[in-house]
């Protein structure tokens, strides 16, 4: 509980708010401002983590987004949430945090023996040694599951809410430090009179940036003072948005980028920013690299840049006693405030003969032994640094003169030079150019109306970055002034040497070794690419944000190439790991997935009616009286209607109304049958093609007037027709006079079907005569049913005497109810999707089954349909020859012979019934339980099937029955099961 | 929510929350059930013919234009929306047809297909923002803009009313349920 490495004073916490957190089940205690990993630093906690190969021990590395080690499990339940960085989760009072990729404890690891026999586990280890026999993949998968990896999924669902925020700005500012900030300046500045639109988005919880993490100066004033002054002048703005806690962390075409942002939005912890930015200025900074010598990734060392911040935004001391590692001047700011803050340096080991002047100076003031030339050669303690061993380097880098020095410490602080976070400039497509002198690749060539500023440029002094944040916003402020800083340039020595065996870790997340990115060079992997694939450099949840140059560089020295002709690999979004449930927001269930309702939705479902879906639409599949099985259901709903009358809610169905001179024309090109000379008031069936040929929609269109036609078409295809007619018109025929608008939706349709339908209608209408004569089969009259304007169609698709009654969708609910109360003494009886299925089936239309995209007109009977006379789309692709040969799936009806029997579901059609293979003659498209014909009937596709009447054949269905398997005998007959001459239509 | 005697909103049974319907509320939700629609299409010399009908100038591209009684949402190159009453509606249907009879034109009834949902209040763009990745803010969007879009998974027809901001949403009829509850859902933070 005693935070024994908090210091007394200093950091941006809150000492007046004490957190208290559990991380593997161990309370522990910081402050309010605390983030999981300076909190359990501050207690002395140095084992975090376990790593992914080898399950080494590992500690905190880095600072903020580019730590590669301390990747911790957080919350509980369906809230939590793995592999995310200690370095940036605020802990908050009860927050439990578990470390990952160990068992059964972090402390004693039994994956850690996979280290005994690393030898066997080089790169490509997976490829070579899992490759055969194929079928024990299954088995290998398991355990490499269990050994590898990193945290486990929730196992719950997710319960908690994202927000989504759509944005339009001028000028995005992505990150918040010292370009950033004098880059919002500017920009604020410029833009005083256009009130134009800023954004600044920082990834951390407080704006600053690099500001935070030393003593810097401006203006004469500690560099916080200035940021907090910068930050509250520009939050008095209306036209600025300050997001802390803000990843940039996606730069998408056209300047659309994405940020995460985590805060409090209502009832949600995260929310995504979708921003179209006019102008994006990137000021992210440069992430600090590692250097690859013996036992580098022993838990205290770590990189000096973020012992630093712990110092300063924490008031945290990494340790009791450090030695440094440098190739570069800056860290020697590290050594010497580490001192001031009272730790004991035991030296700076640096890897140049020649440290700048300056930082000699800096140490020798601070009373901190300098060893130029020197580099780690080793490193002792397991679960915590104990002690370093320190050599002289020979001239060529490539051994050490002369004995080791042991020193003890318990934390090393490593630096290697800073390379600029390129990332969102990459994934803007933007090119890099090699900076010799940074040994890093900076922006080169931009792409997209993008500027880099700062440290992300490669600048890396303070000065310079906010000069180069302000040019980039248009300049116009008065730079503060700033002290100079000790050079952050490197002399790189990417291999530091070491003693046989010794592991120099490059890729710390994926126990990258830099033996491993020899092998994989000796092994013919010379592409960047390859060598990721191959090592799995790079990968992981930190994309290599702290290996990425070494692996380049290493790769480049052993296949004798320059690094920049080595390359990158490519960065991809996002910069860091982001939530599945970011991107979905509130956009799920049936808001990913809307419900499309009917006006008689609430009816049905009060009625009890089981719905189904057709596309997004709900339909009732049939209405069970209470103690009535829904197959029951379906046959008295089918016998009501082939006895008496029953009504059916057929709004669904698409209508769009066609309007213009060449509305025939339009009908003519769309359909294979002619529509010229329809008669006004009349209908008719209309099958459509898709260019290739296959039946594409089928309806019924009806002629209003002259120039005014109704067409309908299938529930799924109403959109698409629609569509298509659009583009026809407006692309391919826009000399034809004529415009097509979608009625769907403005009307409700039921259809009233029956023997006694007429008798039915004529109680609720007194302005439209109903008789045969006066209103045939395939005519529509306009008048009112019930007292309300209706179209009425006389169409049939169950082979009844049938109307269907259209009236505006708000009257849908009136028009139903006085049906029913008309029918109440007719016993009328209302039917659902399920009883229209059979009533189809037993009549043989087709349907979405039937028109499965393989099937054309000839193919299900409906050849003499195609007008010779005419085009229209698809007609040329009828003379393809695969469409007219013999042998094609053709309509057939099927008679279970066993009255009892079943044709199964999705059964398919062979000659004998027997085990073992047989050519199969067709499938089953529809199947129904005839009321009518009292047995099982089904639709069926069957080579050359209109030559196969009489024939009998076997439907069988090898998963039905759960998975038995299910046979039946059927005779092949015409689709038309039931009045094949129509008589019943006609009445 | 209004239910005159014998027609029914596809939001008849939907409730409101209180919070959504003060008058002092950051943002509110109303329906405007039982408007009159037709949807005007139609080429060259339209905007000649249908001018003394609709007693204003057909709105340009991405605008509104409304008169005492009409209100007309452009909604393409060639198809503009007309609102108001159903009385109004009605006979304006016919005045239209005769007027653009002889043009290539078409005049549409949709009345009953979508509903509108009125969104007001100061908090009303930032609701909509969270589905709608058009620029909201003027000038690319203020009093009097109007365009068809998308507002999360539901294509709308969006309509600046006044500085507010007061929006007018038209959602087709069968979505015009869930669409309101992602709405609710959306004024709840």
């Amino acid at each position: 509980m005693s935070q024994a490495f908090r210091l007394s004073e200093g950091g941006g916490i809150d000492r007046a708010q004490l957190v208290t957190f559990t991380f593997d089940g161990r309370r522990y205690q910081g402050y309010a401002g605390d983030t999981l990993a300076s909190a359990l630093l501050a207690n002395g906690v140095r084992l975090v983590g376990r790593s992914f190969k080898y399950h080494r021990p590992r500690g905190v590395v880095g600072l903020g987004s580019e730590e590669p080690n301390a990747l911790v499990r957080v919350g509980r339940g369906g809230r939590v949430t793995p592999n995310l960085r200690a370095t940036q989760v605020p802990i908050e009072d009860g927050l439990v945090a578990e470390s990952q990729n160990r068992w059964p404890t972090l402390d004693w690891d039994l994956g850690a023996i996979n280290s005994r026999f690393a030898r066997f586990l080089p790169a490509g280890f997976y490829y070579k040694t899992f490759m055969a026999p194929a079928a024990w993949w299954m088995t290998y998968e398991k355990v490499i599951r269990r050994m590898a990896g990193l945290g486990k999924p929730p196992e719950h669902e997710d319960p908690d809410a994202y927000e989504k925020r759509h944005a339009h700005v001028d000028i995005l500012i992505a990150g918040g430090g010292p370009a950033g900030l004098a880059a919002a300046l500017a920009a604020a500045r410029n833009a005083k009179e256009t009130g134009k639109r800023i954004l600044v988005a920082d990834e951390n919880p407080a704006f600053g940036g690099s500001l935070l993490n030393g003593p810097a100066m401006i203006d004469g004033r500690p560099a916080a003072a200035w940021v907090e002054e910068t930050v509250a002048a520009l939050q008095a703005l209306p036209n600025v948005t300050l997001l802390t806690r803000a990843t940039v962390f996606g730069y998408y075409d056209h300047d659309f980028l994405t940020i995460a942002e985590h805060g409090t939005f209502g009832a949600a912890r995260q929310r995504l920013w979708k921003v179209r930015a006019k102008k994006v200025i990137l000021a992210t900074g440069a992430i600090e690299r590692p250097l690859a010598f013996a036992d580098n990734d022993r838990p205290g060392v770590m990189l000096a840049g973020a012992v630093r911040g712990y110092l300063h935004r924490y008031g945290v001391r990494c340790g009791d006693t450090m030695a440094v590692l440098t190739n570069n001047d800056a860290a020697y700011a590290c050594a010497a405030e580490a001192k001031a803050a009272g730790m004991a340096v035991a030296a700076i080991a640096d890897l140049r003969a020649e440290p700048g002047a300056d930082a000699l100076t800096l140490a020798r003031e601070a009373g901190i032994a300098v060893l130029p030339g020197h580099a780690v050669a080793g490193v002792s303690g397991t679960k915590a640094v104990q002690g370093v061993r320190l050599r002289k380097l020979n001239a060529a880098g490539d051994g050490f003169d002369g004995p080791a020095m042991r020193i003890a410490c318990d934390l090393v602080a490593v630096s290697g030079g800073w390379t600029p976070a390129v990332h969102l400039h990459s994934q803007a497509k933007g090119k890099l150019d090699w900076d010799e002198d940074l040994a890093a690749f900076r922006p080169g060539r931009r792409f997209g109306a993008n500027v880099s500023a700062g440290a992300c440029n490669g600048t890396l002094d303070l000065a310079g970055c906010l000069a180069e944040g302000a040019a980039a916003a248009g300049g116009g402020i008065d730079l503060p002034a700033t002290g100079s800083d000790l050079s952050g340039a490197p002399h790189m020595l990417w291999r530091i040497p070491a003693g046989r065996g010794a592991k120099r870790f490059v890729d710390l997340q994926n126990d990258v070794t830099t033996s491993d990115v020899a092998l994989a060079a000796r092994e013919g992997y010379r592409s960047v690419e390859h060598l990721k694939r191959y090592t799995t450099l790079g990968m992981g949840t930190d994309q290599g944000k702290t290996s990425n140059h070494h692996g380049l560089a290493l790769l480049a020295g052993a296949t004798d190439r320059a690094i920049p002709d080595v390359g990158t690999t490519t960065f991809r979004p996002p910069y860091t790991p982001v939530t599945v449930g970011l991107f979905a927001g509130r956009d799920k269930d049936a808001f990913a997935h809307p419900v499309r309702r009917t006006a008689l939705h609430d009816w049905h479902v009060a009625q009890g009616a089981p719905m189904t879906d057709a596309g997004l639409w709900k339909r009732p599949q049939a209405y069970p009286r209470p103690g009535e099985s829904l197959n029951d259901a379906i046959r008295r709903e089918v016998l009501a209607v082939r006895d008496n009358v029953g009504l059916v809610d057929v709004t669904t169905l698409g209508k769009i109304d066609i309007q213009g001179p060449d509305a025939a024309e339009l009908l003519n090109r769309m359909y294979i049958n002619a529509w010229k000379k329809l008669p006004v008031g009349k209908g008719r069936y209309g099958l459509m093609l898709r260019e290739d040929g296959m039946v594409w929609d089928d309806g019924v269109t009806m002629r209003l007037a002259e120039h005014h036609f109704l067409m309908t078409t299938t529930t799924a295809n109403a959109a698409a027709v629609l569509q298509q007619m659009e583009f026809l018109l407006q692309t391919q025929w826009p000399d034809l006079k004529v415009f097509v608008n979608s009625v769907t939706e403005h009307w409700f349709a039921a259809a009233v079907s029956g023997p006694n339908a007429r008798q039915l209608l004529n109680k609720l209408t007194t302005d439209i005569d109903m008789s045969n004569d006066a209103f045939p089969m395939m005519a529509i009259r306009q008048g009112t049913v019930a007292g309300l304007p209706a179209r009425v169609l006389r169409i049939s698709f169950s082979g009844e005497l049938s109307y269907e009654v259209n009236v505006a969708a708000d009257d849908g609910v009136a028009l139903w109810q006085a049906v029913l109360d008309a029918g109440e003494e007719l016993d009328l009886t209302v039917y659902g999707t399920e009883a229209m299925g059979v009533l189809r089936i037993e009549k043989g239309h087709v349907a979405g089954p039937e028109l499965d995209g393989r099937t054309t007109a000839d193919d299900l009977g409906l050849g003499r349909m195609v007008n010779a006379n005419k085009d229209c789309i698809g007609k040329r692709s009828l003379d393809r020859p695969g469409l007219n040969e013999t042998g094609r799936l053709q309509l057939v009806g099927l008679e279970c012979d066993d009255a009892d029997g079943r044709i199964p579901f999705g059964a398919r059609i062979v000659a004998e019934h027997k085990d073992g293979a047989q050519d199969q003659l067709g499938h089953v498209t529809s199947i129904a339980q005839s009321p009518v014909l009292e047995r099982s009937i089904a639709l069926a596709l069957v080579r050359d099937g209109r030559n196969r009447h009489g024939e009998h054949v076997y439907a069988a269905s090898p998963t039905a029955d759960g998975g038995k398997g299910a046979w039946a005998r059927v005779r092949v007959t015409g689709p038309v099961f039931f009045d094949p001459e129509g008589e019943r239509l006609h009445g | 929510m209004a239910d005159p005697a014998t027609k029914h909103s596809p939001l008849a049974t939907l409730t409101v929350p209180d919070r959504l319907t003060g008058g002092t509320a950051d943002v509110s939700l109303t329906e405007r059930p039982f408007l009159g629609k037709l949807v005007l299409r139609g080429g060259d010399g339209i905007h000649d013919a249908v001018r003394p009908v609709l007693g204003l100038d057909l709105p340009a591209p991405l605008r509104s234009a409304a008169s005492g009684r009409l209100q007309v949402l452009w909604q393409g190159p060639d198809s503009w929306l007309i609102v108001g009453e159903r009385e109004t509606v009605g006979y304006t249907e016919e005045a239209l047809r005769v007027a653009a009879s002889g043009l290539h034109a078409a005049v549409t009834d949709v009345s009953s297909g979508t509903t509108v949902l009125r969104l007001a209040g100061p908090a009303a763009r930032d609701v909509l923002l969270k589905g709608c990745g058009i620029d909201l803010e003027p000038p690319a969007f203020g009093t009097g803009s109007c365009t068809p879009t998308r507002v999360a998974a539901f294509a709308v027809t969006l309509v600046q009313i006044d500085d507010a901001p007061t929006y007018d949403l038209y959602i087709a009829r069968s979505l015009a349920r869930t669409f309101a509850e992602w709405l609710i859902d959306a004024c709840g933070e």
